[in-house]
């Protein structure tokens, strides 16, 4: 269950970062405007990310970390490209393919900045609730 | 609740009685917490065989199918399955912190965050182990319950 919800986090956060940097790209003017089709193509590519990054995980799980973080790229680039050419709305021209690899990347350390930032908070709580059980446990 | 301790050197064992009109999940949980005083473990060490009081272990690790018993300073090899010793010890302050390990969170220093979103727990013998992103949640529930 804890694993499903991580991958959901993953997929959650990733979307949304997706969402902001198209918000930033259609107001920069650099694309057209996103309509609501785009947000749900958007939202399947991320799901489909986390599902792929799942299976890296279980599939390499003895793997060493930095060849999984690889995996990881790959994965967000063959989801890109696979929705991309299903929905019809990938050129290969030098401009969008630079915006796209941008884009992913942007995506992927927001999202492993966010998930760090998460781990912190979570290290912080748990530590504050380990004082608080052995002082406890002394007196 | 009423609480009655009655202390005096007549009493050669110590004898814990419950009264009771009904057995809630508190109260189920509390008795299986009593059942675990004074419980041990068995592990085996150079060919002969331990009791291991439970307060003592720091935390059982699995390897290679086989489970270990970790103490401040020994290591002694347990007769039961990781999985066998998870189920035993679950209402108490033993937690599952990845696929191969179970720790004494009364034994647990810190913790920080380590790469890949994990964390490294310090031990009070400053033994370092890995709690898995999976388990973080479930390590602070714990922790909170003992508070």
């Amino acid at each position: 269950m804890e694993t499903i919800k991580n991958y959901l986090k993953i997929d959650c956060y990733s979307f949304t970062m997706l969402i902001l940097i198209n918000a930033v790209l259609t107001w920069t003017g650099i694309i057209e405007d996103m309509n609501i089709s785009v947000s749900i193509q958007l939202f399947i590519i991320t799901s489909t990310i986390a599902f792929l990054m799942f299976l890296t995980d279980w599939l390499w799980s003895r793997k060493g970390e930095s060849i999984k973080k690889i995996f990881h790229i790959i994965d967000i680039f063959i989801s890109v490209l696979l929705w991309g050419v299903v929905f019809n709305n990938i050129s290969f021209s030098y401009m969008n393919s630079i915006i796209t690899v941008i884009s992913c990347i942007c995506t992927y350390l927001c999202v492993s900045g966010v998930m760090a930032l998460e781990n912190k908070k979570d290290a912080d709580d748990i530590n504050n609730s380990i004082k608080r059980m052995r002082l406890k446990n002394k007196s | 609740m009423k609480l009655t301790i009655e202390q005096s050197d007549q009493y050669a064992t110590t004898e814990i009685f419950i009264k009771c009109g009904q057995i809630d999940l508190a109260l189920e949980k509390l008795i299986k917490e009593i059942r675990l005083y004074g419980f041990s473990i068995m592990g085996k060490k150079d060919g002969e065989t331990y009791l291991i009081k439970i307060e003592n272990i720091f935390y059982f690790e699995s390897v290679d199918e086989k489970t270990y018993i970790y103490c401040e300073k020994d290591v002694y090899e347990c007769v039961q399955r990781l999985w066998e010793v998870e189920e035993q010890l679950k209402y108490i302050n033993f937690q599952r912190i990845s696929k191969n390990c179970i720790i004494n969170i009364y034994k647990l220093v810190s913790v920080r965050p380590v790469r890949n979103y994990k964390l490294e727990a310090t031990l009070e013998n400053g033994e370092k182990l890995i709690v898995n992103r999976n388990y973080v949640m479930l390590l602070k529930q714990k922790i909170n319950e003992q508070e």
